[in-house]
C-alpha cells in the first residue's frame, strides 16, 4: 500500500460508529428530558449502583415492570453508560482510521464531556443539588453537537465541500451558537429552585423569550443566506430548520401553557405550575418534553448546516504529508 | 505557580514589551539615571514576569473564595500571597536560567537579563533560591505546610520537568498545563479545604476541582495559539512544540478544540456553591465565547484568528475568575 493511500482517512466506520453514537444519545436526551420533567433523578437514589446493585446486574423484571420513575432513571444510566462506551469505541476507530486532528479532537472532546457527565450524574444524585442538575443538563446537548460533528464530517463527501458565502457561514454558526445557548437557558427554566426570586424568575423567561427570537431571526437569515450559495444540501438543512424553528415555537407556546396557564401579563409571576397535574399528565410532559428535545434537535441540524456552508472545512484535512510538512516548515520557519 | 506554559509571558514579552535597541545616549545625568532605573525595572519585569504571577495569585484567591467565602482573610491572606508571588517568579528565574541558551536565539526573549548576560547565572540561581525558600516559608507560616507542598510541587513540575520537556516532546503542553493548574490547589489547602470536605462540603470540593480543571483545559488552546505564533522563533531555538512538528497548524487546532469544548460543562460547575444563575450565565458565555474563537483558530490557522484566540482565551479566564468572586460567594 502506497503511502497517500495508506493516509486516506477511511471514513466509512467511523463515520457508522458516529451515526449510531447520535442514534444511541437522541434516545438518552429523551430519557433525561423526561426524567427531569418527572422529577425523577431521585429515584435511584445511590450512584453508581442501583439500589445496592451493579447498576448493570439490577434485575431488569424490576427496572422495566417497575415504578416509572425508576424505570427512567435506571433506563437513562443504561443507556449513558452504553453512550459512554460507544464514545471510547469512536475514539479508537477516529484513530485508527487515520482521521484528520480536527476530528480526533472531537473525539477525545466526546471523550473528555462522556465522562464529565458521568460524574455530574452522579454528583446530581449523591449531592442532590439543582445546580448540578443544570451543569448536566447543559452538557447532554453539547455532547450531542460533538456527536453529530463527528458524524457529519467523517461523511465521505464532508471534506470535498466548497465554502459557502461568508454571511452563510456567520448565519449557520451563529444558529447553532444560539440554540446552545437557549438550551442552557431553558435549563435554568427546567431546574428552577424553589427559592428563586420573582425577579430574576423573570429576568431569565425574557432572556429565553429574547433567545427564541433570534434563533428564529437566525434561521430565517440562514435560509435566505443559502438560498443561492451552490450548496443544495445546506440549502435543504436550512429548510428544514426553519421548519423545525417553527413547530419549536408552538411547542414553546404549550410549555408556557402547561406551566404557567394562558397568559394573563407579558411574563409569568411566578416560577410554580399554574396547575401541577396538567404538568405531569401525558399531554403536558409531552409537550413539555418535545420542547426540550426539539431544541436539541435544532442544535444537532444547526451543526449539520454549520459544517455543510463550510465551517471548519479546512480543518478536516487529515494530517500533512511528510513532503508537505516539509514545504510548510520550509516557508512558515523562512 | 507557573501557569500555562509560558502562558502570558512569551506573550507579553512579545506584545507589549518593545524590542528596541541600545539605549541612546542621553545628555543629562539624571536622565541617564532615570533610564537606568527604567531598565532595571523592565528587567526586573521580566525575570520575575509579574503578570503571570498575578494571573497566579487570581487563581488562589479564586479558589480559597470558592472553598470558604470571606473566611479568609487578613493578614493570613496577605503572606500566603507574598509568598505565593515570591515562589512564581522564583520559578520564571529558574526557568530563564535553564532556557537561557534557547532564550538567546529566539528575538522575544533574547533582552531577558539571564539570556542577554546582563544578570549571571550564579547570581540568578541565587536569587531563585532565595525566592522559593523566603516563599515556601511565608506560606508554610501563613496557611500551613501543606499550601506549600503544594506550592513546591508546582515549582519543580515547571521547573524541574516541564522546562526541560520543551526541548524534547509535544507532550510538554500536558504536562506544563499541570503546573498552571495546580495554584487551585494552594488557595484549597490555605481554605482548609481538605476539613470542609471531611465536614460535608463536597459541593465546595467539587467547585474548585472545576476551576482546577478549568484552568488545565484553558491552556490548551492558549497555548495553541502562543505556539503558532511564535512557530518559527520556537524551531529555531529548537523547542519542540506541536506548531513545529506539524506546521499546518492542525494538529494543534485539534488539540485545542477538544480543550475548549471539553471546559465549557465544568466552567459551569463553578456556580455549584452558591446556585447563582448569573455566575452559570457568565460562565456559559465566557467558556462558549472562548470555545468560538478556538473554532476560528482551527478553522483559519493564521495569525489573526490565533491572536484574537490569545485576547479571547485571557479576557474569558479574567471573567470566568472575577463572576467566581462577584458572583459566587459559597451559601
Amino acid at each position: 500500500m502506497s503511502r497517500s493511500q495508506a493516509e486516506t482517512p477511511k471514513t466509512g466506520l467511523a463515520h457508522a460508529v458516529a451515526c449510531v453514537l447520535v442514534a444511541v444519545t437522541s434516545v438518552l436526551l429523551c430519557f433525561g428530558a423526561l426524567v427531569t420533567t418527572f422529577d425523577a433523578a431521585m429515584a435511584v437514589p445511590d450512584w453508581p449502583g442501583t439500589y445496592g446493585h451493579n447498576m448493570f446486574l439490577f434485575p431488569w423484571a424490576e427496572w422495566f415492570y417497575g415504578p416509572w420513575d425508576l424505570f427512567l432513571e435506571h433506563g437513562h444510566r443504561l443507556l449513558g453508560a452504553l453512550v459512554g462506551m460507544i464514545s471510547l469505541v469512536l475514539a479508537a476507530v477516529v484513530w485508527r482510521t487515520n482521521q484528520s486532528p480536527a476530528v480526533r479532537g472531537l473525539a477525545a472532546a466526546a471523550v473528555l464531556l462522556v465522562v464529565v457527565q458521568g460524574v455530574l450524574g452522579g454528583a446530581r444524585v449523591l449531592l442532590d443539588d439543582k445546580t448540578v442538575a443544570k451543569v448536566h443538563a447543559c452538557t447532554g446537548p453539547l455532547f450531542f453537537a460533538v456527536a453529530v460533528a463527528i458524524a457529519t464530517l467523517t461523511r465521505r463527501s464532508s471534506s470535498s465541500q466548497s465554502a459557502t458565502s461568508t454571511a452563510a457561514v456567520r448565519s449557520a454558526g451563529g444558529l447553532a451558537l444560539a440554540s446552545y445557548v437557549q438550551l442552557v437557558a431553558g435549563a435554568q427554566l427546567r431546574h428552577l429552585d424553589a427559592s428563586v426570586d420573582p425577579a430574576t424568575f423573570r429576568w431569565l423567561v425574557a432572556f429565553h423569550l429574547a433567545g427564541a427570537a433570534a434563533v428564529a431571526a437566525l434561521s430565517v437569515a440562514a435560509v435566505l443566506c443559502t438560498r443561492s450559495c451552490g450548496q443544495p444540501i445546506a440549502r435543504r438543512w436550512s429548510l428544514a430548520i426553519l421548519l423545525l424553528v417553527g413547530c419549536q415555537l408552538a411547542l414553546g407556546v404549550g410549555a408556557w401553557m402547561v406551566n404557567w396557564g394562558l397568559p394573563s401579563g407579558w411574563l409569568p409571576a411566578s416560577w410554580a405550575f399554574s396547575d401541577p397535574l396538567l404538568a405531569r399528565s401525558v399531554w403536558g410532559a409531552t409537550v413539555v418534553t418535545g420542547h426540550v428535545v426539539l431544541g436539541m434537535m435544532i442544535l444537532g441540524a444547526s451543526v449539520v448546516l454549520s459544517i455543510a456552508t463550510g465551517v471548519l472545512r479546512s480543518a478536516v484535512k487529515s494530517t500533512v504529508r511528510p513532503q508537505q510538512a516539509d514545504r510548510l516548515r520550509e516557508r512558515a520557519f523562512a | 505557580m507557573t501557569p500555562p506554559p509560558d502562558f502570558a509571558s512569551d506573550f507579553t514579552a512579545a506584545t507589549f514589551v518593545p524590542t528596541v535597541g541600545p539605549m541612546p545616549m542621553h545628555p543629562s545625568d539624571s536622565t541617564r539615571a532615570r533610564s537606568r532605573g527604567a531598565m532595571i525595572a523592565a528587567d526586573i519585569s521580566r525575570l520575575t514576569r509579574p503578570r503571570i504571577a498575578v494571573m497566579v495569585l487570581a487563581t488562589v484567591v479564586a479558589s480559597m473564595w470558592l472553598t470558604a467565602g470571606r473566611g479568609v482573610g487578613g493578614p493570613t491572606l496577605f503572606w500566603l500571597l507574598l509568598g505565593t508571588t515570591l515562589v512564581a517568579a522564583s520559578s520564571s528565574i529558574a526557568n530563564q536560567i535553564l532556557e537561557r541558551d534557547a532564550d538567546r536565539l529566539m528575538p522575544r526573549t533574547a533582552r531577558r537579563p539571564i539570556a542577554a548576560g546582563r544578570l549571571s547565572v550564579p547570581a540568578a540561581t541565587m536569587l531563585a533560591t532565595l525566592m522559593v525558600v523566603a516563599g515556601g516559608l511565608m506560606i508554610t507560616l501563613a496557611a500551613g505546610w501543606q499550601p506549600a507542598v503544594a506550592a513546591l510541587a508546582t515549582w519543580i513540575l515547571y521547573v524541574v520537568v516541564y522546562t526541560p520537556m520543551k526541548m524534547r516532546s509535544p507532550l510538554n503542553t500536558a504536562v506544563g498545563a499541570v503546573s498552571g493548574a495546580l495554584p487551585v490547589a494552594i488557595g484549597w489547602l490555605a481554605a482548609d479545604g481538605p476539613a470542609r470536605l471531611a465536614a460535608g462540603d463536597a459541593a465546595g470540593a467539587l467547585a474548585v476541582a472545576a476551576l482546577g480543571t478549568v484552568l488545565y483545559l484553558w491552556q490548551f488552546p492558549h497555548f495553541m495559539a502562543i505556539a503558532w505564533l511564535y512557530r518559527s522563533q520556537y524551531a529555531a531555538a529548537g523547542m519542540r512544540m506541536l506548531t513545529v512538528d506539524d506546521p499546518s497548524g492542525l494538529r494543534a487546532a485539534g488539540q485545542a478544540l477538544a480543550a475548549s469544548l471539553a471546559m465549557v460543562p465544568v466552567s459551569l460547575v463553578l456556580a455549584v456553591p452558591s446556585g447563582s444563575i448569573r455566575l452559570f450565565l457568565a460562565a456559559a458565555i465566557a467558556s462558549l465565547v472562548y470555545a468560538v474563537a478556538t473554532v476560528g483558530f482551527a478553522v483559519r490557522r493564521d495569525d489573526a484568528s490565533a491572536r484574537t484566540l490569545l485576547f479571547t482565551s485571557l479576557g474569558s479566564l479574567l471573567a470566568l475568575l472575577t463572576a467566581s468572586v462577584v458572583f459566587g460567594p459559597p451559601v
